[in-house]
């Protein structure tokens, strides 16, 4: 056997071993990959959500102290975070990587990260809120079952939340393997009157689709820089004070 | 009053904006002109292109565009985009009439388009 041929059989040997491995710790393995955010079948959080009463104080406080264009977060690259970062994601793809102990979402967007503790019995007595929250995840035959908390409470992004809020995500590997399917139910009584079901989904990205870094403070600090030439060059113009 | 117009400049040179800002209902507006500077990036890219009308006078013109990572994506060969270069930018006009665009298409000199 030539020692190519013998690479190649303890590749595909060890291909097989991934394969039962992840079968052996339950998890569908046809999740781990690259997937593309698929628009067209996707639903989006709705333009009048449920509000309550307090809710729409919020959202409204929100809008009224903050100009559309002066003042976009997206501008200043804040990531909103969960569960907005669950739904839409324009062109953006995403990376899942599944091991027994974690499953890892990479984000090309805005380069976030989530990750799902799939090793935790015992949640922590107290949990510092961030942005994506702290999610625990189980699986259920072919299901990934996601729940997360401890979200920081965020006003902008697609979904405004309190920090009561809540997500239970159901991620099915669907269309045989070419399409994934994640169920969102969202529930926040502070920000809404009743939960909010979305469904959010997937398709395969082509082969070959490599991940790109997301640096997005560039433009910042070349405002920054300039804004700096710009003094040092009046000064230099003036004279010293 | 020029440090004043130099700190305006710069404000408008690197800001993004929110889509709020564009008539996206507009999608065939064109600019022409000679790019000074260019800046690959997220969220938005931007070129500083210099448009000089019928009777001379230069103005600055700030196009912002997709992300560096959607514009490899979408085939876009970024080396072929260089300060220097005569470009013609199409895409939804600014909605205050500021020199500002979006751009959606590129059209290079030798008639080579990047798009969508």
């Amino acid at each position: 056997m030539s020692p190519i041929k013998v690479v190649a059989n303890l590749l595909s040997a060890l291909a097989v071993a991934a394969t039962v491995s992840s079968a052996a710790f339950g998890a569908d393995s046809r999740l781990a990959g690259i997937w593309l955010p698929d628009a067209s079948r996707s639903q989006r959080m709705p333009a009048n959500p449920p509000f309550t009463p307090e809710g729409r104080r919020i959202v409204d406080d929100w809008r009224a102290s903050h100009d559309p264009i002066e003042d976009d977060p997206g501008a200043f690259c804040q990531a909103p975070g969960m569960p907005s970062l669950a739904l839409g994601g324009a062109d953006y793809p995403v990376e899942i990587i599944v091991t027994p102990e974690q499953v890892t979402l990479l984000m090309e967007l805005h380069q976030q990260n989530r990750r799902i503790f799939m090793d935790v019995d015992e949640l922590p007595e107290r949990i510092f809120p961030q942005r994506n929250g702290y999610s625990t995840g189980r699986w259920d035959g072919d299901t990934l079952i996601v729940e997360t908390r401890a979200i920081r409470a965020i006003t902008f992004g697609s979904v405004p939340h309190s920090d009561q809020v809540q997500v239970m995500e159901r991620w099915n590997v669907i269309d045989d393997g070419d399409s994934l399917v994640n169920e969102l139910t969202i529930t926040d009584p502070v920000m809404y009157a009743e939960p909010i079901v979305l469904r959010q989904y997937y398709t395969r990205a082509p082969s070959g689709t490599r991940m790109l870094e997301y640096e997005c403070t560039e433009g910042m600090w070349l405002e920054h820089e300039r804004a700096r030439e710009e003094a040092r060059n009046r000064i230099r113009e003036q004279g010293s004070p | 009053m020029i440090a004043a117009c130099l700190i305006l400049a710069a404000g408008a040179s690197t800001a993004h904006h929110s889509p709020v800002n564009f008539d996206l209902g507009v999608t065939d507006f064109a600019v022409t002109g000679t790019i000074s500077n260019v800046s690959f990036r997220n969220p938005h890219s931007v070129i500083e292109l210099q448009v000089e009308s019928p009777d001379g006078v230069v103005t600055e013109w700030y196009v912002e565009f997709s992300s560096v990572n959607l514009l490899l994506r979408r085939g876009w060969d970024l080396d072929r985009i260089k300060a220097g270069d005569t470009v013609t930018c199409v895409g939804n006009p600014s909605r205050s009439g500021d020199p500002e665009m979006y751009m959606w298409t590129i059209r290079l000199e030798d008639g080579t388009e990047f798009g969508r």
